[in-house]
């Protein structure tokens, strides 16, 4: 059996910094549609910490969900409204 | 000193999500952004779900050929975490996609995103 833990602990530290990073980018953005794919990001690096507490399927689907379908509803929403954040 | 393992890590992550969630549909203006921290705090209660159902030096909830059950049932990590959290995907995806239609109606009823002027009610 290979020994993995050493190797999750890495992703798992590196991967906390990119949650918080990029959660408290996506919302201090002006343009709003810079926020939607900031937060595609950082979904990406929750399915990485997925994947390292052993849970790979929810890995496979927060990947997916959150970079492809979150950020699309979000951008058509955009689209339909206004881009910017007014004053 | 706390030894720092994977799911104390994943706890930190989570109460880090939910703080800011939490922070941004309070305090933020926009719409777009109250949805996109909405987004964010339930990344977060997610991540609390699946960070409770770890086991530390466990093994993925596979059976592979040659295990036994017993073994399998002493070193797995939950199996009941992830299919909530499988369902709470899906559930916020389309949650998240009738809050956006809302923010279309009321942008096409007020002519604005910001929530101060939508709750004082000046029509266009």
């Amino acid at each position: 059996m290979i020994e993995l833990s050493a190797s999750f602990m890495v992703v798992a530290y590196v991967m906390v910094i990119g949650i918080t990073i990029g959660a408290v980018a996506a919302l201090l953005q002006k343009d709003l549609l810079r926020a939607a794919f900031i937060s595609g990001a950082e979904c990406i690096a929750l399915a990485f910490f997925f994947q390292a507490l052993l849970a790979p399927d929810i890995g496979l689907t927060q990947a997916i969900v959150g970079t492809v379908l979150l950020p699309g509803i979000i951008i058509l929403g955009i689209f339909k409204t206004r881009r910017t954040e007014e004053e | 000193m706390i030894q720092v393992t994977i799911q104390l890590l994943a706890f930190f992550a989570a109460a880090v999500l939910v703080i800011i969630g939490i922070a941004g549909m309070l305090f933020l203006d926009n719409l777009i952004k109250k949805i996109i921290a909405f987004t964010l705090l339930s990344d977060g209660v997610n991540l609390l779900l699946v960070a409770v159902g770890y086991v530390e030096g466990g093994i993925v909830s596979i059976l592979l050929p040659g295990m036994s059950t017993s073994e399998f049932a002493s070193r797995a990590v939950l199996v009941f975490p992830v299919g909530i959290v499988l369902t709470n995907i899906v559930i916020g995806v389309s949650t998240t996609a009738i809050l956006v239609a809302l923010a279309i109606v009321l942008y096409r009823r007020y002519g604005t995103l910001k929530a101060s002027k939508v709750l004082k009610g000046e029509r266009r």
